[in-house]
């Protein structure tokens, strides 16, 4: 981990990003809804004091909602399937929280698990993450839980912190991070100490406490069958949650096609949604609501554990945020092993 | 880096009905050099698409000892099965694949194996059928236990009659009560009770089975009376499946995919897995 002052404010710093060879990703409000997206202007950009974290989280620049990954077309009775390149564009997304990438981390491991998604990891392998610490954290935060902190690295290759007297650093872990500091002439080429983390331990201690994540898994080892998952009978399967997390990443692959031509996608899908595991036969392994919210939390804190002994989340709280029916994954995680919700 | 999406082209070479509703497409490869590397082992599956409708998820139900084609068997119930339904020999698809595990047919050698087989489940046993007969004298005794609702229902007649002729095959054809014609000269009675009437040894024997979720409860169950140990039993499942390449989210039976880590699995493995499927 390297250490750097930054000179000017953190508009400044998106103002120089912009004069380089990286297309920029930052929080905007576009149509009354905070998300990701490309800027072309420093005004444009919601600052970090703006919003503690956007509506919609960065992980659609990397895995789009919506994605065509092969074409087709027929001539006659012959048919042509053509590839479809990824662009090796260099891109930044900046302004994102701890808790957004250290996501990217997790889903990696899917995306590189025995068969390498190119979609993914080339956007991947070209993009540069640089997170903002969280002054403020709210009540629906639980990113501690997953070793993660307002001001946890995990993931970055640059965080954004600031020191008590409000002067803006950049904790570089990655070479990637580098490269592209060594490029920001507002970051000052000398090393610095570590200012501190005071305003950062005053806002981890507003948030919910740290789950007991072992716990929690055992009491998933033993309670596949319980009665306890009956109370998410009420999940209305919307799919928010799934569209709004930073770490889902199921897909359905569809075609679309107009007269001879047409394209394969790999859309967005979610475990909520009914028909995600409906056999032809019309045989439904996850025929209730409750089975399918089950697999929901199954899959975040014991499934993808067992495999990736990484947590298919991180706390960003989004789900808790924007479900309609009030579903609180840390509560339904805490309650399942009869630990008390400290929230 | 190589796109994990995007199919291979495969020419219909002969289309067969197998049922009333069920079609068995005999495929080659367009491309000369990927039919030449192309090769898999039995109990694998691939992606089958129909451009325009989309893909499904099929095993290889050809055995990997006939390297020139690959043969599916699909039932017609869903859009992309019935637009598969409406193609004609010369028409051309997708495959992706061979994606999944295998029968272990390493650790069949020189044993009696036992193939229980109901309706289009028939289609991953008979892949691996057609591997052992052609290399016969690697194993032991083989029986044969093949079931269908009905005489209609019953797949790979013309190979049924064949298996049925060979004086090296132990085999035995039954139909649901109800299922049975005049000409019937089978057993009437579900798979599980005619595999209880032969009782099959387990000793120094592999049982092989797939069929109705409900037929394979109750292979199992019999199977296990009759002192086959949970490794000693082989079943391949299906779950609905996109990518089949471990990444989709949705065949998963806890935190076991089926399309990475199966389809095959023994009896043991299932025993240990939760009710998802």
């Amino acid at each position: 981990m390297k250490i750097f002052k930054i000179t000017g404010t953190y508009k400044d710093l998106v103002e120089t990003l912009l004069s380089l060879d990286y297309k920029v990703i930052a929080p905007v409000n576009r149509n009354k809804l905070t998300r990701f997206d490309f800027i072309n202007s420093a005004d444009e950009v919601l600052s970090p004091d703006e919003v503690l974290n956007t509506v919609r989280p960065a992980k659609e620049h990397l895995f789009p909602m919506t994605e065509t990954v092969a074409r087709f077309s027929y001539e006659g009775k012959k048919l042509r399937i053509g590839d479809v390149e990824v662009p090796e564009e260099k891109s930044v997304i900046i302004g994102l929280r701890p808790c957004d990438a250290a996501a990217f981390d997790a889903i990696d491991k899917i995306f590189s698990y025995v068969y390498q998604d190119k979609f993914y990891l080339t956007r991947r392998n070209n993009t540069t993450l640089i997170s903002v610490a969280c002054e403020h954290p709210d009540n629906a935060c639980f990113c501690t839980s997953f070793g993660i902190s307002p001001d946890s690295a995990k993931g970055s290759d640059i965080l954004l912190k600031k020191s008590k007297d409000s002067s803006l650093f950049a904790f570089i872990s990655t070479e990637r991070g580098e490269d592209l500091a060594r490029t920001i002439n507002n970051i000052i080429p000398e090393e610095q100490p570590d200012p501190g983390r005071d305003l950062y331990e005053a806002a981890e201690k507003n948030m919910r406490a740290p789950l007991d994540l072992p716990k929690i898994k055992e009491a998933l080892n033993t309670n596949f069958e319980s009665e306890y998952w009956n109370e998410f009978s009420r999940c209305l399967g919307c799919g928010s949650c799934a569209y709004l997390c930073p770490t889902c990443h199921c897909f359905d692959i569809v075609d679309e096609v107009r007269y001879d031509k047409g394209i394969r996608k790999k859309n967005w899908d979610a475990c909520q949604f009914p028909l995600f595991t409906l056999h032809a036969s019309g045989h439904n392994p996850r025929d209730a609501q409750n089975k399918r919210y089950r697999q929901r939390l199954m899959h975040k804190f014991k499934y993808y554990h067992d495999r990736f002994d990484t947590h298919l989340c991180t706390g960003c709280g989004r789900c808790i945020r924007e479900c309609p029916v009030n579903i609180d994954i840390y509560e339904a995680a805490a309650e399942l092993c009869g630990c008390e919700a400290n929230i | 880096m190589e796109n994990i999406y995007k199919p291979f082209t495969a020419i219909i070479d002969e289309i067969r009905w197998e049922t009333a509703d069920t079609k068995t497409f005999k495929l080659h490869f367009d491309d000369p050099k990927i039919a030449e590397a192309f090769t898999f082992k039995a109990g694998q599956f691939g992606e089958y698409s129909v451009f325009g409708e989309g893909e499904s998820t099929f095993c290889i139900a050809s055995s990997p000892t006939r390297k020139e084609y690959i043969e599916c068997s699909f039932k017609v119930v869903g859009k992309v099965t019935n637009a598969l339904r409406s193609l004609e020999v010369g028409d051309t698809i997708g495959f992706r694949g061979p994606y999944g595990n295998h029968f272990p047919i390493e650790n069949m050698y020189g044993k009696n194996l036992i193939f229980i087989g109901g309706g289009i489940g028939l289609a991953p046993l008979r892949s691996l059928i057609w591997n052992v007969l052609d290399l016969r004298e690697m194993f032991n005794d083989i029986t044969i236990l093949v079931g269908a609702r009905s005489v209609n229902d019953l797949v790979y007649k013309d190979e049924l009659t064949g298996w049925e002729n060979r004086s090296d095959i132990n085999f035995i054809k039954t139909v649901d009560p109800g299922g049975e014609t005049k000409e019937w000269n089978g057993k009437v009675g579900f798979v599980p009770t005619v595999l209880k009437e032969i009782a099959v040894s387990p000793m120094n024997a592999v049982a092989i089975t797939c069929g109705p979720p409900i037929m394979i409860k109750y292979v199992l169950l019999e199977l296990e009376k009759m002192g086959f140990s949970p490794s000693q039993i082989v079943t391949t499942l299906e779950n609905r499946m996109k990518c089949g390449l471990g990444k989709c989210g949705r065949c998963n039976i806890g935190s076991t995919y089926v399309c990475i880590d199966g389809p095959v699995f023994t009896a043991e493995e299932l025993n240990k897995l939760p009710i998802d499927y």
